[in-house]
């Protein structure tokens, strides 16, 4: 597969079908992004097409200097943030959905709560954090990458990252979370 | 904070290990998502820029001439409007305005028309001369045919 500059420049000469070859490469990653900050797959479908049409829109834009991948998340949490600001998102906590809830098996079950109690504690964290804690422990991205695409200084991004935590730990705790996660790790 | 930052010289982790795991552990359902409604959405906005691309100078050359033409005929009317005003605050940009309608009843009829048909025409020829190019292009509907 071609460099990622080496597709934008062709779709900027005039090969739009190109164009399908970096959604292909990118479009998990953008899909995951997104959901990891609505918890919602009908609102993430959305978005992730609208993010698609203004990343095209904007190729001009990119600096072949730079990693076209920090270029294309920092878009996408710009696009998602606007998008939960403007239209005042707010998941209630019936519509974080627990894929492959089983009431079979108990463990199983314990597990799916976590999980949920953890997208909802995730869903009261602001827009900021959300983001940051999600590309950092989810999508393994760099300080240096978290750095460019938050707009953080370097220096404070590891600050950012534990009041980040903190805060979601705080919310957790009201939620009883740790109690829950000490019975499953302990069987 | 600071305290736990002289300890460890960093921010621990240690603390959070459940938070990172859980994190970590956050499923990505199975969402469909619709690439060729992408492509086709951009091919569609593509095919409209493109045209507006010929139609939009044509359009606002337009309004550049009527603007010169209602100008050219309400020129008395015009310019007494600003010899009402010409006495006022606005004295020097009315009077500017007034030496300018002067100027332009100076231009004979037969000039004023070629200066007005003239690039009317051409612009026409040339607007009809890229939508005929434009219908022409492959690429475009290659890329309608693909998506």
């Amino acid at each position: 597969m071609p460099q990622d500059y080496e597709i934008v420049e062709n779709v900027l000469k005039g090969e739009i079908e190109m164009y399908e070859l970096l959604m292909i490469k990118y479009e998990d990653l953008i899909k995951s992004i997104v959901y990891g900050m609505v918890y919602n797959e009908e609102v993430t479908k959305d978005i992730t097409q609208e993010i698609f049409l203004k990343v095209y829109k904007k190729l001009k834009q990119y600096d072949s200097g730079y990693s076209f991948k920090s270029w294309l998340t920092r878009l996408a949490k710009n696009h998602t943030i606007d998008y939960l600001r403007k239209t005042k998102y707010n998941t209630s906590l019936n519509e974080v959905n627990p894929s492959n809830f089983s009431y079979a098996d108990e463990d199983l079950t314990l597990k799916e709560e976590m999980k949920l109690q953890l997208e909802k504690a995730m869903l009261k964290l602001d827009e900021e954090n959300r983001m940051l804690l999600y590309l950092k422990y989810h999508e393994n991205y760099s300080n240096t990458e978290l750095s460019d695409i938050m707009n953080i200084p370097m220096k404070n991004i590891r600050l950012k990252l534990f009041r980040a935590k903190e805060r979601l730990k705080k919310i957790l705790e009201g939620d009883d979370y740790f109690k829950s996660y000490g019975e499953v790790e302990n069987g | 904070m600071d305290r736990i930052k002289n300890e460890t010289n960093e921010y621990p982790d240690d603390a959070f290990n459940e938070i990172i795991i859980g994190i970590k552990r956050i499923d990505i359902p199975k969402i469909e998502f619709d690439r060729k409604k992408v492509m086709r959405e951009i091919v569609r906005q593509k095919s409209r820029h493109g045209i507006w691309r010929y139609l939009a100078p044509v359009v606002w050359s337009y309004l550049t001439i009527s603007a010169f033409y209602f100008f050219y005929y309400f020129r008395n009317i015009i310019s007494n409007i600003f010899l009402y005003y010409a006495e006022s605050k606005l004295k020097w940009i009315s009077q500017f305005l007034i030496k300018l309608i002067k100027l332009v009843s100076l231009i004979p009829n037969e000039v004023l028309v070629v200066l007005i048909i003239v690039p009317t025409l051409s612009l026409i020829l040339v607007f009809v001369f890229k939508l005929v190019l434009l219908s022409k292009n492959s690429q475009r509907r290659k890329y309608e045919k693909i998506f």
